[in-house]
């Protein structure tokens, strides 16, 4: 039941993620809110339904606008299944841990994305998008778990208790 | 000792698990970018979410239009003013162009009449909006609203009211996918609007030597270094390739010469503003025999 839930929210982001999120641009760069989302709720799911939740949000996300089928899928999966395996052993009451976990998958995230998808990429000079790539966005994403962490982490601990 | 062994088994039994997963994840994505895959429940799955989508992405548009038209109350006024000027001269201009097309029709008759037929080419348009986008952080990519119902097929062409958006690379029954026109590896050919015979490819695949900075700008060469271009000069396809004649790509910025490969290479500014586009024509590709 907890999981149904969890899958239904992150469905709700991509979609407003992909309708209204893409098309507001901060220094030329977009949020990538459904990492966040994934970062954040695997570290309080067992790490089985952390990678199942990752992989079904990551393949929708593909069918919905991504080029090649598999490449958010797999980033979400290993995402998940990390996540699940680190929350024993580190301090998830902590915003600075959360933080440095949720830079780290967007650094992750970029990372795949520039490795499978650059026969796509256009004309950037390769030191630009390593910028964009290392800096901007998950400082962006970072922000923006700051934002949304606390309602997150107590609304996951809520359906606990269902 | 025996529930140890048992963690133990159910440990290996998950990595296994996982490390298939993973394995079989990268041989989707392989299959997938060499593309030869069937596209159905991926397609089904698109048309039953897509119109969620489609409804926030509406409302978004309406209420930011809105918004947007508030906040910039007295440049709009500034924009009518000088819109309406335009207007004027640019009603003049049609009025030598109706003349000049009255001597081509008659051209036309007569090449008829001598039973010499061009080659037909059959636009049928297909009009639709971009109903969501990636994040475009790397790669801008659409959901236009029209499908294979509509008739729009895999690389068909996607232009805009200013210019070339990109192709179409996936097909479902009531919506497609297409990718702009700065991420597409085919080339494009082009020619100069004032000068036809100044031709030309562009294409993301030229890696020109220089300090320039591309990124969201097209890069191009000219067939012959002879050819004058200047910047400001407007570039249309040229009609080679799977491209129809007469679509605006964009506007010269900078020409760079290369006496070595005895190239000219062209740096143009796309008309299309990729993170802003809504309103698309679709037009099927040339078959080029």
């Amino acid at each position: 039941m907890k999981n149904i839930i969890l899958i239904l929210i992150g469905i709700f982001i991509i979609i407003i993620e992909n309708s209204i999120m893409n098309y507001i641009d901060i220094f030329n760069v977009s949020l990538n809110a459904s990492i966040v989302y994934i970062s954040i709720i695997s570290l309080f799911v067992k790490r089985n339904e952390g990678a199942l939740i990752g992989l079904i949000l990551g393949i929708l996300k593909d069918i919905l606008i991504g080029r090649f089928i598999g490449v958010n899928a797999l980033v979400f999966f290993v995402i998940g299944y990390l996540y699940g395996i680190l929350q024993d052993k580190i301090f998830k009451d902590n915003v600075t841990t959360i933080l440095i976990l949720t830079l780290f998958s967007s650094l992750f995230d970029s990372l795949v994305n520039g490795i499978l998808l650059k026969s796509l990429f256009g004309s950037e000079k390769i030191l630009f998008s390593l910028l964009k790539g290392t800096f901007f966005i998950p400082v962006l994403n970072t922000i923006f778990a700051l934002v949304i962490y606390k309602a997150l982490i107590n609304f996951v601990k809520k359906l606990d208790d269902i | 000792m025996r529930s140890k062994n048992k963690n133990k088994n159910k440990l290996n039994k998950e990595v296994i698990v996982i490390s298939l997963i993973t394995i079989t994840l990268l041989v989707i994505i392989g299959i997938s970018i060499e593309g030869r895959y069937n596209n159905y429940i991926p397609s089904a799955v698109l048309d039953i979410i897509t119109p969620a989508q489609r409804g926030l992405n509406k409302v978004f548009s309406v209420t930011s239009e809105n918004v947007l038209g508030i906040i910039n109350y007295k440049k709009n006024l500034k924009e009518i003013e000088k819109l309406s000027k335009e207007n004027e001269d640019l009603k003049k201009k049609v009025i030598d162009i109706d003349l000049s097309k009255d001597e081509l029709g008659e051209l036309q008759n007569l090449r008829k009449s001598l039973n010499y037929i061009p080659e037909g080419y059959d636009q049928n348009y297909i009009s639709a909006s971009v109903i969501s986008k990636n994040d475009g952080n790397w790669y801008d990519s659409f959901t236009i609203s029209a499908g294979k119902k509509d008739g729009v097929v895999e690389d068909s062409i996607v232009i805009s009211g200013t210019g070339l958006v990109g192709k179409v690379y996936e097909v479902s029954n009531n919506y497609s996918k297409a990718i702009s026109l700065l991420n597409n590896k085919s080339a494009v050919s082009f020619e100069v609007l004032r000068k036809g015979e100044y031709t030309g490819v562009i294409s993301q695949n030229i890696s020109i030597d220089s300090n320039e900075n591309f990124t969201g700008y097209l890069k191009g060469y000219l067939f012959d270094i002879k050819y004058k271009v200047v910047p400001g000069d407007i570039l249309i396809t040229s009609g080679i390739g799977i491209y129809p004649k007469g679509i605006p790509l964009g506007e010269v910025e900078r020409v760079i010469e290369d006496k070595n490969n005895l190239l000219k290479y062209v740096k143009v500014k796309p008309y299309v503003d990729f993170k802003h586009i809504d309103k698309v024509l679709i037009i099927r590709p040339r078959i080029v025999e």
